[in-house]
C-alpha cells in the first residue's frame, strides 16, 4: 500500500516523517541524517545531486548549486526580495515569462517550483527506500505567513516531484499537531487537562512565524498568525560573512565580493561558527584557504568570534521577532502573559539568545519539549496520516437532529435551544451532538422529521486526532477605483471561508468586467502583493447597473485562493479563473516541466 | 451515513437563520459558549471530518463550515456582535438584510459641518448616477469624520455597488 508522508520543505533543509502503526517518526538517510540539506547541485550532463552531495558542491561550482530557493519562491521577480537576493546568491536568476523568477543553469532555465520538485523527489525516494513502500501523497509544510502565491508554487512543486499534495500545511500548526499529539498522549495514556493555550515560536532557516493556538481537547484552534517571510537563520549567517568580510579586507586588503567560491565558503563556516557558539562562548575557524595573495599564496586568515559578539550582531534580527510576536498577540487581543507555553521550532532557536529573550518577552521560559528539526515535518506526518484516510473505518455517530425550524424569522431562539456545554475544557472523546430542543407548550415550533435534518457526525477520524482549524495570515482584497482596497476576506480568518461581493458594469453595454486581487494589509491596493486578475467577459450587453455578477472569493482548507462567478440576469454560471501572477500555473506548461523532470537524474 | 441531500437541505435552510441559530446557542451566550459551540459546529461540518467520503460530500460540508465561520467570527468579536445584534433586534435574520441599511441621506449621517458638505455632494452624486465621484466625495466626508463609523460604513456600501472600469 502506498504511504503518505510529512513534508517539511524548508529553507535551509528538509525533512520528512511518516507514521506507521500509529506512530509517527521522521526519515533518515542510509547512513542516518535526517535532515536533508535543500540544495540542488547540477552536473554537466543532466545528473543532478541533491541534500549533502550538493552541499559539496557549493564551493565547486557555486553557479549550479542552487539553495535558499523557499525565499524568492512565489515571489515577483520586480520584488525587492527578489532583486536583493539577485546580488547575493552566487547562481543566476532571471525574468521568467509570467513575471516568476528562473534560475539559469547550464543553458537551461527551471522555475523554482521545478528546483524545489528536486528536492521533494529526493526526499521522498528516501522515504520509499526507509519505508519499503510508494509514496504518493504528501502533506508539505510551508511559513504560516506564505501568500496564495507561494502556497501556489509550492503545491506545483509537490506535483512535479510526483506526489498528491493532501495539504499545505503551516509549519506552526504542524508543529502545534505534533505537540499536542505527544504531549497530550505520552503521559500514562489518561486524559490531561486538554486545554492549553500555546504560542509557537518558529525561527527557522529564511523565515520567522509565531502562531498563537488553543489546544482544546479535540479542537487545535489556531487564533492568530503573524510573520516575516524574509527573516532567519540565513541573515545572521550573512551578518557574520559581512564582518568576515571587513576583517579580511582589513588584514590583506582582499574583497571576495566578486568570488561565488570564496562567498559560499564564507556562508558555510559562518554558519558552522554560528552553530558551535550555541554551546560554546568562543569559536574560531581557520579561513586561510578562502582568499590569494597576488603569489599565489593562500593567505593566513584565522577567525574568531564570541558568543556575545554573535548576540551583539542578531539581536537586532531577533528583536524584529518580537516584533512580529506583537502583532501576533494583538490579533488575538491577547497579551503575552496569557499564553501557557511557548514551543521553540526551527534549528535557529538553538541560538542561546533565542531562548533567554523569548523568556524575557512572554515572562516564562520557553518549553524545550520539541526537537526544532523534526516536529514540522512529524506533524505533517500527522496530518498527512489523517488526510489519507479511506474508507472502510468505523461507522459514523447517530444523527443529530436540526433544529426545530422557526416559522417567524423573528422569533428569538433564546427559549429553544439548550445551550451547547459552556466548559470548553473539559470534553470528552466525542463531541456532545447538539440536543433537539423539546418544543414549549403554547410555543409555535414544530419538530420536523428527515427533511430538515443537519448533517450527521461522521465519527472522529482516528479518535486521537484533533481537528485543525487554521486561519489565513494575510487580508484579501479586491481593487476599487482610485488604487485602493476593498478587503474581502481578513486576515486570521477561519479557512475555509468565502465571500461574496456583487459587481455590476459601470457602462452601457460593457460586456466585460475585470477584477484585481492582492493579499496584505495596505489599504493601498499597489502595496499589497499582487495576486493577479479575474476577468468575467461574454457578459451580457445590457444598460450599465442592470447586469449583476456575484463573485464568490473562497479561501480553501490549504489557504488558497478560488473565484466563482455567477451573472444575475442571464443565470449563467460561470467559473471565473483567477489569472496568477508570477507563477506558472498553465497545465501544458506543467506537463512539460514534469517530463524535463525525469530527464534529470 | 450522511447524505448530500442533508447538507443540501441545511445549506437552504441557514440562509434564513441567525447567526446564534447556525452555532446554536443563545442570543445572550457569552464568549466561551460561543467558543464551545463553534468547536461543536468544528467537530460536525469540517471538511477534514469528511476526508473518507465522497467529494461531492466533502464541498458540501465546506459550504456549511464556511458558514459557520462566518457565524463565528461575527459573533466572537464584540465589535461585529454588537452591530448584528442591532440588525436581529429590527427583525432582520438574514446576515444579508443586516448587511443593507435603510438608505438614509450621506448628509444627516456626518456631523461636521465639512463633513456635511462633503456628504451632500455625493448624496447628489449617487442620484446622478456617478458612484464613482460620489465616492471620492463620500471618502472626504470620511477624512474629516474618521471615527464615525456609520459614515464608514456607507463608503464600503458604495464599494459594493461601485462598478469596476473596464480594463483599458
Amino acid at each position: 500500500m502506498a504511504a503518505a508522508i510529512g513534508i517539511d520543505l524548508g529553507t535551509t533543509n528538509t525533512v520528512a516523517a511518516a507514521v506507521v502503526n500509529g506512530e509517527a517518526f521522521t526519515v533518515a538517510t542510509e547512513d542516518d541524517r535526517r535532515l536533508i540539506p535543500s540544495v540542488v547541485a547540477f552536473e554537466p550532463a543532466r545528473g543532478v545531486l541533491v541534500g549533502h552531495d550538493a552541499v559539496a558542491r557549493r564551493f565547486l561550482d557555486p553557479k549550479h548549486t542552487i539553495f535558499s530557493v523557499k525565499r524568492l519562491i512565489g515571489r515577483a521577480w520586480e520584488s525587492d526580495d527578489v532583486q536583493r537576493a539577485r546580488t547575493r546568491l552566487p547562481f543566476a536568476l532571471s525574468e521568467g515569462p509570467n513575471h516568476d523568477v528562473v534560475v539559469q543553469v547550464r543553458n537551461e532555465s527551471f522555475t523554482l517550483p521545478e528546483i524545489s520538485a528536486f528536492v521533494l523527489r529526493a526526499v521522498r525516494q528516501m522515504a520509499e527506500h526507509s519505508l519499503g513502500t510508494k509514496v504518493e501523497q504528501a502533506v508539505i509544510t510551508v511559513p504560516a505567513n506564505f501568500n496564495d502565491l507561494q502556497r501556489a508554487a509550492t503545491k506545483i512543486a509537490g506535483k512535479l516531484a510526483g506526489l498528491e499534495v493532501l495539504r499545505i500545511l503551516n509549519e506552526p500548526t504542524a508543529a502545534a499537531l505534533a505537540y499536542g499529539q505527544g504531549h497530550f498522549l505520552d503521559a500514562s495514556g489518561s486524559t490531561l487537562n486538554r486545554n492549553e493555550r500555546v504560542a509557537i515560536y518558529d525561527l527557522g532557516g529564511g523565515t520567522f512565524d509565531i502562531t498563537i493556538l488553543d489546544l482544546a481537547g479535540n479542537v487545535f484552534e489556531v487564533l492568530s498568525t503573524a510573520g516575516d517571510t524574509a527573516l532567519g537563520g540565513d541573515d545572521i549567517d550573512q551578518l557574520i560573512v559581512d564582518r568576515m568580510t571587513t576583517e579580511l579586507l582589513q588584514k590583506h586588503r582582499v574583497s571576495v565580493a566578486g568570488f561565488p567560491s570564496a562567498v559560499g565558503a564564507l556562508r558555510v563556516a559562518a554558519e558552522r561558527l554560528k552553530c558551535e557558539l550555541s554551546s560554546h562562548d568562543e569559536a574560531t575557524t581557520d579561513l586561510s584557504h578562502v582568499a590569494w595573495g597576488e603569489d599565489g599564496r593562500t593567505l593566513p586568515f584565522v577567525f574568531r568570534l564570541t558568543r556575545e559578539e554573535l548576540e551583539n550582531l542578531a539581536r537586532a534580527l531577533i528583536d524584529r521577532t518580537f516584533e512580529v510576536s506583537t502583532i501576533a498577540l494583538e490579533r488575538a487581543h491577547l497579551r503575552a502573559i496569557d499564553v501557557d507555553h511557548v514551543l521553540l521550532v526551527g534549528g535557529s532557536t538553538r541560538m542561546p539568545l533565542v531562548p533567554r529573550t523569548v523568556e524575557t518577552f512572554f515572562k516564562r521560559p520557553p518549553l524545550l519539549k520539541v526537537h526544532p528539526d523534526e516536529v514540522v515535518a512529524l506533524g505533517a506526518a500527522i496530518q498527512a496520516h489523517v488526510l489519507s484516510r479511506r474508507k472502510g473505518k468505523p461507522s459514523h455517530v447517530p444523527v443529530p437532529k436540526e433544529l426545530p425550524p422557526v416559522e417567524e424569522p423573528s422569533i428569538r431562539t433564546d427559549s429553544l435551544v439548550p445551550p451547547p456545554p459552556s466548559d470548553v475544557t473539559q470534553r470528552g472523546s466525542t463531541p456532545p451532538p447538539p440536543r433537539i430542543a423539546a418544543p414549549r407548550p403554547g410555543s409555535s415550533i414544530v419538530p420536523v422529521e428527515d427533511t430538515n435534518r443537519v448533517p450527521p457526525v461522521t465519527t472522529r477520524v482516528g479518535t486521537e486526532v484533533p481537528l485543525l482549524i487554521d486561519v489565513t495570515p494575510l487580508s484579501l482584497c479586491v481593487e476599487t477605483a482610485g488604487g485602493y482596497c476593498d478587503r474581502l476576506i481578513e486576515t486570521n480568518t477561519q479557512v475555509p471561508c468565502d465571500r461574496t461581493r456583487v459587481f455590476s458594469t459601470a457602462s452601457d453595454h460593457q460586456t466585460r468586467v475585470i477584477i484585481r486581487v492582492s493579499q496584505g494589509e495596505s489599504m493601498q491596493f499597489a502595496q499589497n502583493t499582487y495576486l493577479g486578475e479575474v476577468e468575467l467577459s461574454d457578459l451580457p450587453a445590457l444598460p450599465r447597473g442592470e447586469l449583476r455578477v456575484s463573485v464568490t472569493f473562497e479561501l480553501d482548507v490549504n489557504g488558497m485562493l478560488n473565484v466563482r462567478a455567477e451573472d444575475h440576469v442571464a443565470g449563467a454560471y460561470g467559473v471565473a479563473r483567477l489569472k496568477p501572477f508570477a507563477i506558472q500555473a498553465d497545465p501544458s506548461e506543467l506537463e512539460r516541466m514534469m517530463q524535463r523532470h525525469a530527464l534529470y537524474t | 451515513m450522511p447524505s448530500p441531500d442533508a447538507f443540501r437541505a441545511w445549506l437552504e435552510m441557514v440562509k434564513t437563520k441567525s447567526y446564534y441559530e447556525i452555532l446554536r446557542v443563545s442570543p445572550d451566550a457569552d464568549g466561551g459558549v460561543i467558543k464551545g459551540a463553534f468547536y461543536t459546529f468544528s467537530l460536525m461540518y469540517h471538511p477534514d471530518r469528511y476526508v473518507e467520503e465522497d467529494g461531492e460530500l466533502r464541498r458540501l460540508a465546506t459550504e456549511v463550515f464556511k458558514r459557520g465561520v462566518e457565524a463565528y467570527r461575527t459573533l466572537s468579536r464584540s465589535s461585529s456582535r454588537a452591530s448584528y445584534d442591532a440588525w436581529l433586534k429590527e427583525g432582520r435574520s438574514s446576515p444579508k438584510a443586516a448587511r443593507r441599511p435603510e438608505p438614509r441621506a450621506l448628509a444627516s449621517i456626518a456631523l461636521s459641518k465639512k463633513a456635511k458638505v462633503c456628504a451632500e455632494k455625493a448624496d447628489w452624486l449617487i442620484t446622478l448616477g456617478m458612484l464613482e465621484d460620489a465616492r471620492l466625495a463620500l471618502i472626504n466626508a470620511c477624512q474629516e469624520e474618521p471615527d464615525n463609523a456609520e459614515l464608514a460604513e456607507r463608503l464600503t456600501f458604495l464599494y459594493e455597488a461601485l462598478a469596476l472600469e473596464p480594463s483599458q
